[in-house]
């Protein structure tokens, strides 16, 4: 026994050592000593660049919106992009339809990112994340369509009959082979696929009805881009914007030149002017690839928190339907939505504030609702207002990765090479007065950024790339490219989906499209690229995904 | 002698006292169903087929719902309240999962609970009951006589018998990516996040992450907590680290390699495992293997974060991560924090972060309150994530009880007294693991196959000390059985998670009833070992080693019965009959009755040779594995969960 006392003391001594031996560390904090970053490390410059990377990296409100104490209004502003609308005529978020695309923004703008590829087969607008809009336009003349809006609707609240039927759509992906066999000298590969969509006529509900169409039409994909850092891009001065195209022109580098419908001979050929809600005072063309719009206020998301849903608003109270009426028209007509329409009026204005809609025979009155221009305001202006503080004030993520060397040399790289021409990487805002062409806003209730170096990376100027079956008109502006390094993290989607209908799945292959036709703007950088060695050529990928 | 032929009559009598209720239950039983909707009254059942049956009184719905663990949706409990009218006097009874309502020889238990609704399964069986629990009962005091009572057969066949470290030392990586300092990252690993439906400190998490996608808890030296906010705060440096360790032969077929980045997964913006798991049907390990991309995923965007409270302490708690759209009630000041935290990291100031994490922690612990556990608890959960090696105790345990083995067989004294030292190390480890896991899941530790496995590999390392002295080859054969459960444990799930109990093992009896089982087993796998090597055995020394064989078969047989028996009580209180003809339970009664044959050599003649006894004692363990493993796998049942 005494020998065993002897054995084990010993033995129980190791086990208290060994469980007893919670090493209990000080937090000996250290300062980084390297901590001043670069400018072009702030994005959004000092009062728009955000430092959150997780999932909702783009979702972060600029330091000028907690400084304007306008937070709560941009949490309001929020709720009402990420939450689906409802089709009753009163309550939160009320007021989606007659005819409608998507029930929320959060839909085509997945973790308020670029739209995801979507795949072969059907059109399908209830898949999250699909942020493609229908491109129908006029083969000849590359115009938008009369017989549909411009931005199809695929929804519509009964009685009323969805414009197009999505489920005719078809969306078929194909590859593609550029000129070098899709291989650098080096052997690396990378591929490259294409969208081709399509409908037949009877997709359409005023064919169906017994409206003629023309055979001539084409349809194309063209995804959402990100919203954030939208009101930054604002804050450009157009004069600084002017001597962008005016620089441009004078270089003369760029084989395709300058959209002539937008900018010729140093001056402005075409601006944007509101004169139906506002004053028609002209601004310098600076939002969607088509440069169809000028300042935020009467821009995109302006535009598409009332179209898309077809919400109306005080300054919009008329409904988003085709330019040539045959909808209206052919909904009045069909029996079917005749049959239903009192019960939907009796919704809609159950006080009969509207006593022509009432009146007369069936199709007048559905006619007189549809083209009224005195429909109620569905939405409040101050929640319109709340949505603008929020979108004003979404802001940029910071570089990530900055430290890294590959990133470091990629930059160098991607200016040695001239891709920095286009995507121009710094822009100094101007005063932001906060330009509305609708005069809804008067400025002061936005967040404004006077004055601020910011890094987006696009001259704000549209030019060709010649891709298959390219975008609408060939002309495109060149995408920002600040934070699209973070698209599959705050999606979740497997690929890049790069490029106006996300063709290009990885960096690499937006890149390769860049340079595919000879005629592209982009062909000498992407010829430099490829002479590059491979270390070189991930720098680059790397950079682009870094900043 | 006398007591001998007493205690094998009560043994067969008891037998068929058990069998005689079955009949009864059989013959005269009723069980079906009662449907219940809030308020109704109801006088009658249905069996299966549909046919009524009559109640000697009505019983009323209440009210009825599903009870949460504190601070969380995770399921506790499921009652149901009723009114019981027998003729003119009413009386009020709460009816939940291990707590059924006995009245009138109509025994109510909880089955389904649906919105102001719920089923009660109903067994009418006054007489079948009470007859096979007599048997039962009697089956237990004759077992107990047998091991007590001097001249019985256990007695004899024991008399004659007695006159007869390795941590790997990570190496750091050239480039290591990007991560937090230590300290920082341990402030991290301090607030609090639910995992699992239970409230834990996110250190666990972190284990959990590093040992799910890549097999160990240290990765490159670094703490798992780095590693964790690794990817939360430096994504693009570890989306490239080759830290995923694919399991599935297909993917690492596919994929060249069986460490990957999460790069490589995506490579040329297709995920790769896609097409393997569009093909039919999937492996589990393939499945797995998907599931440690998505585990990655949200840790880096943050949706598997639970940090946020939200709710008050009244209403009960539920978390959210922040990636949750338009959560109401959510307190905004954390959230807040969060820009906070990733500008101070981004621009290096540590300190600031630092505070940062402890001003989030305190904002969780005003908002969630009393819905936190202890501060002990925590702190045992810290102990036991940062002490607990499963795969290093297994190996080690595994190692020690071979050495122990050729140091039997050899005899080797120093040998004999290192792994004994080395053993009574690994038998304190065992139970200081499985007191803290006590104290952390709040339940006793047998309620999942880990639990079990780890259970197992305590008790079988106590008796390898019991037995050390008079059974060397016993002790040693008792070690490497306790490295084997450590394995199967390790191997079985992989993922020692601590998740909250589910409601019907929520009882007391359930940790009897695992031991007693799971302790036969041990013995059952010691038999089989001892037998396989008393085949190779010859003259004396397969004599005695095949009279251990027979004096372990006794308890063996012993505790499975009474574990069986434990079991079928909890059944009867949970599910309202004491047999279901479970795959479990029809496997455990076959186990039973395998071993119960060898006690009968006396009748059949091929046993008393002892090559055929030994063999048939190996062979037979094979009842033992099917019971434990083949059921899981090949059935399901009542038992599906451990």
């Amino acid at each position: 026994m005494k020998a065993d006392i002897k054995f084990y003391i010993p033995v129980m001594a190791m086990v208290f050592a060994i469980v007893g031996c919670s090493e209990d560390e000080k937090i000996v904090d250290e300062e980084k000593t390297d901590s001043s970053k670069p400018e072009w490390y702030y994005s959004g410059g000092e009062l728009g660049t955000s430092f959150v990377t997780a999932s909702n990296a783009l979702e972060q409100p600029t330091p000028a919106v907690e400084m304007a104490g306008l937070y709560q209004s941009f949490k309001n502003g929020e709720q009402l992009f990420e939450k689906p609308f409802m089709s009753n005529a009163s309550g939160t978020r009320s007021g989606l339809g007659p005819a409608y695309l998507r029930t929320s923004c959060l839909h085509c703008h997945p973790g308020y990112s670029h739209g995801k590829k979507i795949d072969a087969g059907k059109f399908r607008t209830d898949e999250p994340g699909n942020g493609c809009l229908l491109v129908v336009y006029n083969k000849e003349t590359e115009a938008y369509v009369s017989w549909l809006a411009g931005m199809p609707q695929t929804h519509a609240v009964a009685p009323f009959k969805a414009p197009l039927d999505e489920s005719k759509i078809e969306v078929k992906w194909l590859n593609a082979t550029d000129e070098w066999g899709n291989r650098f000298d080096d052997g690396e590969t990378y591929e490259l696929v294409y969208p081709e969509v399509s409908f037949p006529k009877d997709a359409l509900y005023a064919y169906n009805q017994g409206y003629e169409i023309p055979d001539d039409y084409g349809v194309k994909l063209e995804s959402t881009i990100g919203i954030f850092g939208t009101g930054l891009l604002d804050a450009i001065d157009d004069s600084e914007l002017l001597a962008q195209y005016q620089k441009e022109e004078k270089d003369g580098y760029l084989p395709n030149g300058l959209n002539p419908a937008i900018y010729a001979g140093g001056a402005w050929t075409g601006q944007y002017s509101n004169s139906l809600q506002g004053d028609g005072t002209k601004y310098a063309k600076r939002f969607t690839y088509a440069l169809s719009r000028g300042p935020l206020q009467d821009a995109a998301g302006a535009n598409a928190i009332w179209n898309i849903t077809n919400v109306t608003r005080s300054d919009r109270r008329y409904h988003y339907m085709d330019a040539a009426g045959t909808w209206a028209k052919y909904s009045a007509k069909d029996p079917e939505v005749q049959a239903g329409f009192d019960d939907y009026l009796a919704k809609i204005d159950p006080n009969q504030n509207h006593p022509e809609w009432w009146e007369g025979d069936m199709e007048t009155r559905i006619l007189t609702y549809l083209n009224s221009k005195q429909l109620d305001a569905e939405m409040t202006d101050e929640e319109y207002t709340d949505l603008m503080v929020w979108h004003r004030g979404l802001a940029v993520p910071a570089v990530r990765n900055i430290d890294d060397p590959d990133v470091v040399a990629g930059k160098e790289k991607f200016e040695e090479i001239g891709c920095a021409y286009c995507h121009r990487p710094s822009w100094k805002t101007g005063d932001d007065p906060v330009n509305d062409p609708a005069k809804f806003f008067k400025g002061g209730e936005l967040p404004r950024y006077p004055h601020q170096t910011i890094w987006p990376y696009t001259d704000m100027v549209q030019h060709k790339l010649h891709m298959v079956n390219d975008i609408r008109t060939g002309w495109c502006r060149t995408t920002p490219l600040w934070a699209r390094g973070l698209h599959q993290k705050v999606t979740g989607s497997p690929a890049a989906d790069r490029l106006h209908d996300c063709r290009a799945r990885t960096v690499m292959e937006a890149i390769m499209w860049h340079g595919y036709s000879k005629e592209s703007d982009a062909r000498r950088s992407v010829e430099k690229f490829r002479t590059l060695p491979k270390a070189d050529r991930d720098a680059i990928i790397k950079f682009i995904d870094a900043i | 002698m006398r007591f001998d032929r007493l205690n094998t009559w009560l043994f067969h009598l008891a037998l068929a006292v058990i069998l005689a209720g079955a009949f009864i239950t059989f013959f005269t039983g009723e069980s079906g169903s009662v449907t219940l909707s809030l308020g109704m009254t109801v006088d009658y059942g249905l069996t299966e087929k549909g046919d009524t049956i009559a109640l000697p009184f009505t019983i009323r719905l209440t009210d009825c719902g599903t009870e949460f663990h504190t601070g969380t949706a995770t399921a506790r409990d499921y009652f149901a309240a009723v009114d019981v009218v027998t003729g003119d006097t009413p009386s009020s009874h709460r009816i939940s999962m291990n707590n059924p309502l006995e009245t009138e020889g109509y025994t109510f238990c909880m089955s389904t609970i649906g919105d102001e609704m719920c089923r009660l399964t109903l067994n009418h069986d006054p007489w079948g009951v009470r007859v096979s629990f007599a048997g039962y009962y009697l089956l237990f005091a004759a077992s107990a006589l047998l091991l007590v009572l001097p001249g019985c057969a256990f007695r004899r066949r024991l008399r004659t018998l007695m006159t007869c470290a390795l941590l790997a030392l990570s190496l750091q990586a050239e480039a290591a990516p990007e991560v937090l300092q230590r300290p920082l990252a341990k402030s991290f690993g301090e607030l609090y996040v639910e995992v699992n439906g239970r409230v834990c400190p996110m250190q666990t998490l972190a284990y959990d992450f590093c040992r799910k996608v890549n097999g160990s808890a240290s990765y490159e030296g670094l703490t798992p907590e780095q590693v964790l906010t690794g990817w939360l705060f430096y994504y693009d440096d570890w989306k490239r680290e080759p830290m995923i360790r694919l399991r599935s032969r297909e993917a690492r077929e596919m994929m060249g390699e069986d460490c990957v980045s999460l790069v490589s997964l995506f490579e040329g913006g297709r995920y790769r495992l896609e097409p393997l798991l569009a093909t039919g049907h999937p492996s589990r390990k393939l499945i797995e293997d998907d599931e440690r991309v998505s585990l990655i995923t949200s840790i880096c965007t943050g949706s598997g974060l639970k940090i946020l409270p939200v709710g008050n302490q009244n209403d009960g708690i539920t978390w959210h991560s922040w990636v949750e759209k338009g959560l109401t009630g959510a307190d905004d000041s954390l959230l807040r924090k969060l820009p906070d935290l990733f500008e101070n990291v981004a621009s290096g100031k540590y300190n600031d972060a630092n505070t940062v994490l402890k001003e989030m922690k305190a904002l969780q612990e005003k908002a969630a309150g009393g819905a936190l556990p202890s501060e002990s608890r925590i702190d045992a959960e810290r102990l036991y994530n940062k002490t607990f090696f499963p795969l290093s105790f297994a190996a080690i345990t595994i190692v020690v009880g071979l050495i122990a083995f050729v140091g039997v067989a050899v005899k080797i004294k120093w040998l004999r007294k290192a792994t004994l030292a080395l053993t009574v190390i690994l038998t304190l480890y065992s139970f200081y693991v499985f007191v803290l896991r006590w104290i952390v899941g709040g339940h006793v530790p047998l309620a999942s196959g880990f639990e079990t496995m780890l259970s197992l590999a305590a008790v079988s390392l106590l008796m390898a000390l019991l037995c050390c002295r008079r059974l060397p080859v016993v002790y040693a054969m008792a070690v490497i059985v306790a490295g084997a459960a450590l394995m199967v444990a390790m191997m079985g799930s992989g993922n020692p998670a601590v998740s909250p109990l589910m409601p019907v093992l929520g009882s007391k009896l359930l940790s009897l009833h695992v031991m007693l089982v799971m302790t036969s087993y041990c013995f059952f796998a010691i038999i089989a070992l001892n037998s396989i090597r008393n085949l190779f055995l010859k003259g004396e020394n397969e004599r005695k080693g095949t009279q251990t064989s027979m004096v372990l078969l006794y308890p063996a047989v012993m505790l499975l019965g009474a574990g069986i028996f434990v079991g079928a009580i909890w059944a009867e209180h949970s599910w309202g009959r004491y047999w279901g003809w479970d795959p479990k339970e029809t496997w455990a009664l076959i186990t039973w009755i395998v071993y119960c044959l060898p006690f009968h050599s006396r009748y059949i003649r091929v046993l008393k040779r002892k090559k055929v006894m030994n063999a048939y004692l190996a062979i037979a363990f094979i009842t033992v594995l099917m019971t434990y493993f083949g059921v899981n796998y090949f059935m399901t049942g009542m038992h599906s969960y451990v």
